[in-house]
């Protein structure tokens, strides 16, 4: 005994107002409903799916929403091991290193305006990062709200706060200890934020794959 | 799950042995074969399974595929290279465990 294309559906808005918002948690909780409804009616239950639906929600729901409130840690413990594992890599110091000699090379070459001017760039990449993020969800399977994907804009509104913290110190830029901690703070901030660009594209390509050809 | 405390510490170890003896699995299917290996003693609830299988896919311990089965999709677990090492230790831990358990409650066993 399998169940319809609409009794699917059914789980799936019931889950959905039950606040499992998420499609990527929500897909895997509608398969063990259906399996263990399609196992109780193989089993000789002959009352019908929404009789059977009832008791199972009965029995479980308070187990499926624990489900989801865990799923949501395991999504950012996900983004935070991705995260600090592309930190280890090789690209990540050489960034830092480009980025500072980047900005020395900008600083002598430049009036002290040009400097202030790129280095407000930094923060702009967070928030294309974020934007970036939600422009994703246009694109993939129907709007539907992932995850790893949505939470992914929290570290992306937390380092746009990052470079204010350097970007203050240019107000005072007459000693080299000042330049130093510009450039480095700047050049951290920068790196930390391309390295969050580079973890979320490589998110989104886990997603595109693991729903790709699904309809 | 049924005696928690007891098996709660195991669950981890349970999941890599049977996607280790199997190629991949979906949840639904894990609670019951564990239900069907321990005839009915071990009942593992959606609310320990999940979160101790994403927990392992956040670790890189498990790979994920998703798969549209019966008008429905279906995420299948399996090992990567690393949770079939995990799970070699994890077993081994699981046996020294039993071993000094054993050696504690029934000496004359052990």
């Amino acid at each position: 005994m399998k169940l319809t294309k609409e009794d699917i559906q059914f789980i799936d808005n019931y889950l959905d107002n039950s606040d499992v918002i998420y499609a990527d948690i929500r897909m895997e909780m509608v398969d063990h409903v259906a399996s263990d409804i399609e196992s109780r009616m193989k089993s000789g239950d002959t009352r019908g799916f929404y009789y059977v639906f009832k008791d199972y929600m009965v029995e479980n729901k308070a187990q499926l929403l624990k489900e989801n409130r865990q799923f949501l840690k395991s999504a950012d413990k996900k983004i935070g091991q991705t995260f600090l594992k592309e930190l280890k890599k090789p690209i990540t110091p050489l960034l830092f290193l480009a980025s500072c000699i980047g900005y020395y090379v900008l600083y002598q070459n430049s009036n002290l305006e040009t400097f202030r001017a790129c280095l407000s760039i930094v923060p702009l990449i967070g928030l294309t990062g974020f934007i970036l993020t939600y422009v994703f969800y246009q694109g993939v399977k129907d709007n539907k709200r992932f995850s790893v994907v949505e939470r992914l804009a929290f570290p992306f509104l937390a380092f746009y706060q990052l470079p204010n913290i350097f970007l203050i110190r240019t107000r005072e830029l007459n000693e080299t200890s000042d330049l130093f901690w510009t450039i480095g703070g700047a050049s951290l901030a920068l790196t930390l934020m391309l390295v969050l660009v580079i973890i979320s594209v490589k998110l989104f390509m886990s997603y595109e794959t693991r729903f790709k050809n699904i309809a | 799950m049924s005696n928690s405390k007891l098996y709660k510490g195991s669950l981890t170890t349970i999941i890599l042995k049977l996607l280790n003896e199997n190629d991949k699995m979906y949840g639904y299917e894990i609670t019951q074969r564990v239900k069907e290996l321990t005839k009915g003693e071990l009942k593992i609830t959606e609310g320990a399974l999940y979160p101790a299988l994403h927990k392992l896919e956040a670790e890189g311990l498990l790979d994920v595929e998703v798969a549209k089965v019966d008008n429905r999709l279906r995420k299948y677990y399996k090992l990567t290279e690393s949770g079939t090492k995990e799970t070699v230790n994890k077993l081994e831990e699981l046996a020294e465990y039993i071993k000094t358990m054993q050696a504690l409650v029934n000496p004359k066993l052990a």
